[in-house]
């Protein structure tokens, strides 16, 4: 309660938390203030006017102008908040999950199996992040392509229930699928800063007294990291994951860019701004393609770190009266 | 009488970088029914790490428990299943520490982790747990417990903090109770409060307690039996009365000389023992104790005294006749 009161008394958190309320009501209201065509088969497809190769700019038709391919950039935007939402929320659930898990019984337990889980976590963080989800993501694209891969498709149903509230029971949309693809990559490469931030927390936490004190009690292990240990280390976690939100869509927005993440035509800022790749040079002519998808973007990203960083300074004390002047 | 708790032979080991430290060399206590035993040592003798040993809290790497048995109920405490020892925490044998400061959790109210063990152990629900809670905080003596429940430790002052870790160690109604150093933090006036405390649950509860401290002046009051223990021996064992009366370790001597006495005639100097305990990286061949020893002869140089009894109440680990100052 008081958190969220002095998240509000500070004027960069508050700022935060206001860019990061429009962007909800902007998802929440997308088919109010873009209604989708009548016969649209898929709500998050742009609509097209035409297939005119030629950008066009901000008419009263079109409020902020046409890609090449006539998709319209206004309902892009929109319906891209809804995307950018699910994609960086899922991501970062999941992340964090994995991170805390691996971490805290690495942590906890010490010995080879922190041994064994740390060195995991290292092979992971050498890879170069995007190369690795680039990678990452044509392959799996391929291996679905293929269907038949038990595993994979399990992972990737549930995924899809999470992100998009998909039945298990039926079969993946292609469109759907292209996007988990995306975001199953970066969660395989995203966890390992979690993990090893909480390992260090679970390592210095579980000296404490309590902690013997929970073990005198009788209770069970997984009692004593979940009810003792955690609550008192989870914390700089919290933190680093909602600043991380912004960071992942970004890098789901990279993704989308090369053409991996989401599909050509699909509501997805990433997507969007690589419509103007082949402008570059006339960019002049042409800003609106990738101002105002790369403008949402942005102002997404800002509106996460604001909230984080205040989160930061309000949860550490060590930080307190610092900083952000609380 | 019947045995409550038989340890024998316990002997624990660190492996460290600069070799194994034998922290516990062969202890054997018993503890009967009812009854109260005093542990009495320098820090750093393995008091604490018998005790640590026998509810398996050592821990290992680098901590083992290399040899010895220790019978609670019939059950060998070192041999049963991890599932099993934990069933026997908490709510067969609770323990209290010195330091009521770090003891709670700092994140949850003060009335959940006193109720713990009964969640824990009795399936009781947690309103249950919660409202049994309040009623051993308020026996331990916290006025208007139930409206603490809630609070955090933080908000609690010392030896309020103490009590309740009491209650929480009570709360299962534990056969045995141990207390390592549990007034050490605390200053006089709630040290005494605390003892009387434990003294009056002692009689409302009639559970065994082992009181490990280094204050012989505390356990005189407190305990039946006491047994000090040096480099991880016990060298002296004796009922409380014939132990002040009667001490043949030099060790005990040393130690009650170091202890001012209103009963003492004039102004005699207190004593001091010089030098330090011993680390034991090896089992020693001689008497751990014959370094500091104003006593040793030579016999102590090369053999290491076996606790033997003097009398039906009194055993004591030394080749030295007190009386006499010859050899046993």
């Amino acid at each position: 309660m008081t958190v969220i009161k002095k998240l509000l008394r500070n004027p960069t958190s508050l700022i935060g938390i206001i860019l990061l309320v429009g962007f909800v009501i902007i998802a929440l209201l997308a088919p109010v203030l873009a209604p989708p065509p009548e016969n649209a088969r898929d709500v998050y497809m742009i609509p097209r006017d035409g297939f005119n190769t030629q950008p066009q700019p901000p008419s009263p038709e079109h409020k902020l102008g046409t890609t090449e391919g006539q998709f319209d950039i206004y309902y892009g935007v929109i319906w891209g908040t809804r995307t950018a939402f699910r994609v960086g929320v899922v991501i970062t659930l999941l992340t964090t999950l994995i991170g805390l898990t691996i971490g805290s019984l690495a942590g906890f337990y010490g010995g080879w199996l922190d041994e064994v889980l740390m060195r995991l976590t290292e092979i992971f963080q050498a890879f170069p992040f995007l190369l690795a989800a680039i990678t990452l993501t044509s392959v799996l694209q391929t291996v679905y392509g293929r269907g038949e891969a038990n595993f994979l498709v399990m992972t990737a149903k549930g995924l899809a229930l999470l992100t998009f509230g998909h039945n298990p029971s039926q079969d993946l949309d292609p469109i759907q699928l292209q996007i988990l693809t995306g975001m199953l990559a970066i969660i395989a490469f995203g966890w390992m800063g979690y993990a090893r931030v909480i390992r260090g927390n679970i390592l210095s936490v579980k000296e404490y007294e309590y902690a013997l004190a929970a073990r005198l009690v009788g209770a069970s292990d997984m009692r004593i990291l979940g009810r003792h240990l955690l609550p008192n280390a989870v914390f700089p976690v919290l933190v680093l994951a909602s600043m991380d939100i912004g960071s992942y869509v970004l890098t789901f927005a990279s993704l989308s860019f090369l053409g991996l993440g989401a599909q050509r035509g699909y509501a997805d800022w990433g997507q969007m701004i690589s419509f103007a790749r082949n402008w570059i040079p006339s960019l002049a002519d042409h800003w609106y393609i990738v101002v105002y998808p790369g403008l949402a973007i942005v102002l997404f990203v800002l509106s996460w770190n604001l909230v984080g960083d205040a989160l930061r300074d309000i949860l550490d004390p060590r930080m307190r009266g610092r900083g952000t002047g609380l | 009488m019947q045995d409550l708790l038989d340890i024998l032979n316990l002997k624990t080991h660190f492996q460290t970088q600069e070799g194994t430290i034998h922290a516990v060399n062969g202890v054997s206590l018993s503890l009967s029914d009812g009854e109260t035993l005093g542990i009495v040592g320098e820090s750093g003798c393995g008091k604490s790490v018998t005790m640590m040993s026998l509810l398996r809290l050592i821990p290992m790497p680098p901590g083992r428990i290399v040899a010895g048995s220790a019978h609670f109920f019939g059950r060998d405490l070192l041999q049963v299943s991890d599932t099993e020892i934990r069933t026997i925490r908490g709510s067969q044998i609770g323990m209290i520490f010195q330091d009521p400061m770090t003891f709670f959790n700092p994140v949850i109210p003060i009335g959940k982790q006193v109720a713990e063990p009964l969640e824990v152990h009795r399936n009781f629900t947690r309103a249950q747990a919660l409202e049994r809670a309040a009623e051993m905080l308020e026996m331990v003596g916290i006025p208007r417990a139930r409206d603490r429940l809630s609070d955090y430790p933080h908000q609690f002052s010392g030896g309020m903090r103490q009590r309740a870790m009491i209650a929480m160690a009570l709360i299962c109604n534990p056969k045995l109770l141990i207390a390592d150093e549990p007034t050490t933090a605390l200053d006089v006036t709630i040290q005494a409060q605390i003892i009387e405390l434990v003294l009056r649950l002692r009689e409302e509860l009639g559970m065994s307690i082992i009181w490990i401290t280094h204050d012989l002046g505390v356990v005189a009051g407190l305990a039946q039996r006491i047994a000090v223990m040096y480099a991880g021996y016990i060298i002296e064992e004796a009922l409380v009365d014939e132990f002040y009366a009667n001490p043949q370790h030099p060790y005990a001597i040393g130690l009650l000389g170091s202890l001012p006495r209103l009963d003492a005639n004039g102004h005699k100097r207190l004593v001091s023992i010089d030098g330090l305990p011993p680390v034991l990286t090896s089992e020693p061949n001689s008497c751990p104790f014959a370094p500091r020893c104003w006593l040793a002869m030579e016999r102590c140089q090369r053999e290491n005294p076996q606790l033997r009894y003097i009398n039906d109440k009194h055993r004591v680990a030394c080749w030295v006749d007190i009386d006499s100052g010859k050899e046993r």
